[in-house]
This record gives C-alpha cells, structure tokens and sequence, in this order.
C-alpha cells in the first residue's frame, strides 16, 4: 500500500505569553492509501490540530511530516495550495460552506481551481452530488438548507476532485444520529468505490464505529494506534 | 476562473452590492456635475472676457493700472497709426461722479470705440449726435442704481485741464453679460464723445486687438488673453480648491461604501478566505478574485451611473443651477442668472480613474493581509500578527 502520511517525531508549540503550550508531542503516524481512519480523543487532545496540519493549513514546529512525499514544511505557500486543491479534500465541522453560492457552485468551486471544462465540471459535480443524495437541491442556498444537507454538500465538494485524502475534522458534531450515519454510509461507500483515504477527527462514538483504524490522542501524545476488524 | 468567482460574489452579495454599486454612482454622478459647474462657469467667464472686452488681447499704455484711477489721466496716449483699421477697439477711461435719484456715486467712466464688430459690446448706440449725451450701463450696474433705460441722470467729469464739468446724460441701452468686470461701477461712453468732455484729441488708455501686433515701440505693453484672464482663472482655482473640500467628501462616501463592501466584508469573510485557502486557492488569487471584485463594483457604478446620471447631467447641463438674486452684487465673471454646467471627457475620465483608483486601492489592500494569514486562523476567523505568526508558519 502506498504511504500517504508519514510523521515523524513532530511537535506543534503554541506561544503563551512569554511561554509555550504545546498541542502535540512526540506523533509518529504513517497512514496509507485506502484506510478509513479516525483520530479519537476528548476535546483539547489536538486532534484539529493534528489534521490541520497533515493538510497544510497549519504547520509543525519540530519534526517531519511528509504528505504525498512531500515535507510540507518546506513548501511555499503555492506550492502548500496546489497539495490542497490537487490532493486533499477537507471537511469542517462547521461546513464552511460560500453562503453566496448555490449547492453546485459551492461544489464546483475545487474543480474551478483545477481547471476543468464545463462540461467535465457539470458532470463530475453531478455524479458528486447524486453521491451524497442532494441533487434535488442542487440551486437551494447554503441558508436554505438543513445542516445535515450542508454538511453533505461539504463532503460532495470535498470528494468532487476525487482526491487521495479527504480530512474530516469531526463531521457529524453538528447532526442528528440520522443524518449521522447517512454521511458516515456515505463516506464509507466512497471510500470503497473510489478508494479515497478518510482520515477523521472526532469523538463521537457513531463515527467510531465506522472506522477501521483507530488513533487515540490525549493532551496530544497518541496513546494508541488500533486496527478494527470489520 | 478568477472573473467567475468574483462574478459570483458580487452577484451572491445581493442587496449590500446593490446599494453600494448605487451609492458609488451617485458618488460618480455627483463629481461630474459638481465639477462640471467650474467648468463651465469658467469656460463661460473666459468666453465671455474674451467676446465681450479682451478678444485676441490689449496694448496698455505703459502708465496705466485698471486699478489706480489717479493715473488714469497721464496713461493716455495718442491711438498708435500703425494699428490696421478694424482690427482693434480704442478704449478712453477717466473717473467721474453720477447723480442717480440725487445719490453722488464715483464710477469709472470708459469711453469706447463706437464703430466696431471685434467685441460684442453693444457700442454702435453710442455713436456720437452733436448736442445728444448718451451713456450705456450693464444691467448689474443699472440694477443697483435702479435706472431703466430713457432715464436721465447728472454725469460729473474733469476735464484734461483739471476743470470740472456736468452734463445730464440719458441711459440709452442696459446690456447683459456674464461678464461682471465690463459692467460693475462701469459707465460706458461713446469714444468720441468721451474726447470731446475730456479734451483729450485722439487719445487712448488701451486698446483691444484681434491679434497682436508689433512695432508698437515700449510706450505700449502688450497683454496677452493669458495675463488677462488670469484674475479670473484665479478666482476660479481659489473656489476650486475649496470645492475641493466637497470632493474630499464625496471621495470618503465613496470610500465608505466601498470600505463597507470590501473592508468590512473582508474582515467577516475571513472564514471564507480561509475555507477559500483550504480548498487550495493560493494567496495571489485570493487577492486577484477580491480585487477583481472591487474592480466589477467600480465598472457596475460607472454603468449605473451612466444610466440615471447622464440624462440628469444633461439636463443640468440644459437649465443651468439657477442661482439668487444676489449672487450679482458678488460681481463674479461667468455668471448672469444661472450656472451652466459643462461636462469635459477629461472631467468624466479624471473622476472614473479616481474612483477606480480608491475601489483598487481598498480592495487590494485589505486582501492582501487576509490572505497572509495562515488558513486554519483565517478558517477560525482570527489574524495573526505577522511576528507571531514567523514563529509558527514558514510556507513562504
């Protein structure tokens, strides 16, 4: 299996007055193509801080991490925004959806910055929202929508690109146990078909029992690294 | 990509980008006309002084000063036989006293060439008739003396021998011109009719030509239509630069509405900068499509502004600013009754490329420090200092 993530003994400080906190300590991770992986722990473990680095939105302190074989902390900030919009996907617990954007704009909008056709663009953001069931709200609104619907068309406009990596930082925090397991199906079928690597943040047991890895982080050091038998 | 995106933003902005865009036109709209104003009411005053009294400029005899009277007597001088026939207006000015309903009222007295076509001075009703005295005035001055013309008034004069004479004059014309300077405190007389009260031959104080002429010798200065109107291009740039002050205004209104669509909506976008970032835009089109963005608001104003403000302008332009009564005693040139706006495409050209300039400025500048920051604090909506933030971030 191809290795995507590969960290090695990395820190992340934060400064604090004239001190430092540090949010993670001593990682060592590696996550290969295909897995559906959860970063599990209690709030404050750091586990947004974690992926938010594995996506190049924020960055290390010590150490090395390696995303597609590249050290992203020697990329520029070019070169950092053609990982993400090449390779990665994200999703937020809080959507961030373009309010001003319809459902197909909002998830057309990774493919505008990857340079597809129209035509290539209107069919791939078809094909992602038949995937998450929202095609009979493809002109609403963010506002429009419930926040499971929101939270399908961040996973659609994180899936759009068929990227390698789609980062979830604790998806369903913000949905019904319905709408919960709906994404997580979802997730679990692309996963599958497209053999898209999830890597989630979370603490919620519904998620949990969807995985098939499991890292534990408390007060950001992992204490255990489980592989699930399904 | 960048046009689509920011397309949509502005489009997805709604109402806000509506008003603004309309607020900024009427910003556009209001420049123009405010400005225009000067323009024409200078263009009006410098058509005006040229037509009515300057025409291709003036020979002054060296000694005179339109501004001391005391000299007035030894800046005659015999009218040069060199000037071509028809070619120039003698003018004959000398300080004299009016009765008008019993009142005394010093007035300058200038005699002109009776028979010429240079200027629009109606002069040819002051051709000289032996026993008849006729005197002219323009309507300002004639409106303050409250005469009317066939009114008949005392006119007292000294002659070149320092005696004094009087004569019961009859007002045989009031003219309008724009040009104040040719009418406030002004009696204007047949030229011939001026020598013969003064005594003083065939003598002029200065005279108008249609072209300079040379060979004119150091007793006569020429004038030029420059040095002559440049009073008046004065008082034009002093009410400019206060006018000024009013575009400062209209400039910040401009920049608050823009403030307000991009500033402002920058600061409260930046969750969408940073989800923008996340997505993987890179910081120079980040800050290409919010530029552009402010850039679309300035060319949808233009539009907007050329929708309802030309025929509005248009009709300023036609009606002129009806301005009070009194606005005549200010004895502005380039004013009768009304100001008549006049619209340069240099004017329009020089106020869209302020306005785009500012909607540049302030878009870019704010853009371009979001999109520094680091997007998961641009993703939680908090900034970064940049000493801070060298310390956590390297992407370069």
């Amino acid at each position: 299996m191809e290795k995507l993530i590969n960290i090695k003994e990395m820190y992340k400080h934060y400064p604090v007055g004239t001190g430092k906190f540090t949010a993670l300590k001593d990682i060592n991770l590696e996550i290969t193509s295909g897995e559906f992986t959860g970063i599990v722990g209690p709030s404050g473990s750091g586990k947004t801080t974690l992926l938010n680095i594995i996506g190049s939105l924020d960055m290390q302190s010590e150490g090395k991490v390696e995303v597609l074989g590249k050290e992203v902390s020697e990329l520029n900030h070019r070169q950092s925004a053609d990982l993400r919009s090449k390779h990665i996907g994200f999703i937020f617990q809080t959507y961030n959806l373009l309010p001003v954007y319809t459902v197909f704009e909002n998830v057309e909008f990774p493919l505008l910055l990857l340079n597809f056709n129209a035509t290539e663009r209107k069919k791939m953001v078809i094909d992602a929202l038949e995937w998450v069931g929202l095609m009979p709200k493809i002109k609403s609104r963010p506002a429009q929508l419930s926040g499971g619907e929101c939270q399908r068309v961040a996973i659609a406009r994180a899936i759009v690109k068929k990227p390698q990596i789609v980062l979830a930082d604790e998806p369903t925090a913000n949905l019904d146990a319905e709408n919960s397991h709906h994404i997580l199906r979802t997730m679990v079928e692309l996963n599958q078909k497209l053999g898209t690597t999830f890597v989630f943040s979370t603490h919620d047991a519904k998620v949990i029992n969807y995985l098939r890895r499991k890292i534990t982080l408390i007060d950001g050091k992992i204490v255990s690294d489980d592989i699930i038998n399904k | 990509m960048i046009l689509k995106l920011a397309w949509r933003n502005i489009i997805g902005g709604g109402f806000r980008t509506w008003l603004n865009v309309f607020i900024l036109s009427v910003v556009i709209v209001t420049i123009i006309g405010f400005h225009g104003m000067y323009t024409g009411w200078q263009k009006d005053g410098e058509n005006g002084i040229i037509k009515w009294h300057i025409a291709g400029g003036q020979y002054w005899q060296k000694n005179y000063d339109p501004y001391d009277s005391f000299k007035f007597k030894e800046s005659r001088q015999q009218m040069p036989d060199t000037v071509p026939d028809g070619s120039a207006v003698e003018f004959l000015v000398a300080q004299g006293v009016i009765y008008p309903q019993g009142r005394a009222k010093n007035i300058t007295l200038k005699g002109v060439e009776e028979e010429q076509d240079l200027l629009e001075l109606p002069t040819e009703i002051l051709a000289y008739e032996p026993g008849r005295f006729k005197l002219m005035l323009g309507y300002r001055t004639a409106r303050k003396l409250k005469l009317d013309e066939g009114d008949k008034l005392m006119l007292r004069w000294r002659d070149t021998g320092g005696s004094f004479d009087a004569a019961s004059f009859e007002v045989v014309k009031i003219f309008t011109s724009a040009v104040s300077s040719i009418d406030q405190g002004l009696v204007w007389l047949g030229i011939e009719q001026m020598r013969n009260m003064l005594g003083c031959g065939n003598e002029v104080n200065y005279f108008t030509i249609d072209k300079p002429i040379g060979g004119l010798g150091k007793e006569w200065v020429f004038k030029s239509q420059d040095y002559l109107l440049s009073e008046f291009r004065s008082l034009i740039s002093a009410k400019i630069a206060g006018g000024m002050f009013m575009y400062a205004i209209l400039l910040f209104l401009a920049m608050i509405a823009v403030f307000d669509t991009q500033v402002l909506a920058l600061f409260k976008r930046r969750k969408e900068v940073g989800m923008m970032m996340a997505i993987g835009m890179n910081r120079d089109q980040i800050i290409r499509v919010f530029t552009l963005e402010g850039f679309i608001s300035g060319v949808m104003s233009i539009i907007l502004a050329a929708v309802w403000g030309t025929p509005l302008l248009v009709k300023f332009q036609e009606n002129g600013l009806k301005l009070p009564e009194y606005m005549d005693s200010y004895g502005v040139d380039g004013i009768i009754d009304a100001m008549y706006p006049q619209y340069t495409a240099g004017l329009v050209f020089f106020t869209l490329i302020i306005v785009m300039a500012i909607m540049l400025a302030v878009s870019y500048l704010p853009v371009r420090s979001i999109s520094r920051l680091l997007p998961v604090d641009a993703l939680l909506g908090r900034m970064t200092e940049p000493d801070k933030r060298k310390n956590q971030y390297s992407h370069k």
